[in-house]
């Protein structure tokens, strides 16, 4: 129980997808949890953690603002890894995104998953 | 399971509306400001708080000392 079980979200999903807002709330749930949760972005789901980009966006109104949820999830413990050309094709480097969000690729990621991480993807 | 009257609560949270991911994020805030040992009264009307509290705890290692939905009380114990 004490135990952290490893879990690896990808979200290749933007701001014109509701399922974001539901990654999201769920690394969220998983944090709770006492997870060791890893989100990993790839395509537009990098938009998330550019600097003010995700504002006060809200995408279910019934989920807290998207800011939120990305603050809460740094926070306790969540670790963001960027996909590299994902956000290079997007002209963000690290000085574009929020402290706490990490240009890394599918090696880092698929490394948690080779450690008995589960996955899930949106 | 002890029935509600039977346990002493330092604190009462009530869940409103929160459900689903939201419902547990709450939870963990609000175990996070009391003692270890120390228990909880939830309330928590989401219809999916009967299943999900149960899950939550088993996860985490605190006690659900008692469910009667919407009325959960949780011991701290991490």
């Amino acid at each position: 129980m004490s135990d952290q079980k490893k879990l690896v979200i990808v979200n290749s999903r933007g701001f014109d997808d509701e399922r974001s807002s539901v990654a999201w709330s769920i690394a969220n749930a998983a944090v709770a949890s006492n997870m060791d949760v890893t989100v990993f972005l790839v395509a537009a789901g990098v938009d998330w953690v550019r600097k003010g980009a995700a504002g006060v966006a809200r995408l279910n109104p019934l989920d807290p603002t998207m800011n939120d949820m990305i603050g809460n999830f740094l926070g306790n413990g969540g670790r963001i890894l960027v996909c590299p050309p994902c956000a290079k094709v997007r002209g963000y480097d690290e000085s574009s995104l929020i402290d706490g969000a990490t240009i890394a690729g599918a090696p880092v990621m698929l490394q948690e998953i080779q450690q008995g991480g589960s996955a899930l993807t949106f | 399971m002890r029935t509600q009257r039977e346990v002493q609560t330092v604190a009462t949270w009530d869940a409103g509306s929160a459900a689903c991911a939201q419902l547990v994020v709450g939870l963990h805030k609000q175990i996070a400001a009391i003692r270890n040992g120390d228990s909880l009264a939830v309330i928590a009307p989401d219809p999916g708080a009967a299943a999900d509290l149960p899950a939550w705890c088993r996860m985490t290692g605190h006690v659900l000392l008692s469910a009667e939905h919407p009325n959960f009380i949780i011991q701290k114990n991490c």
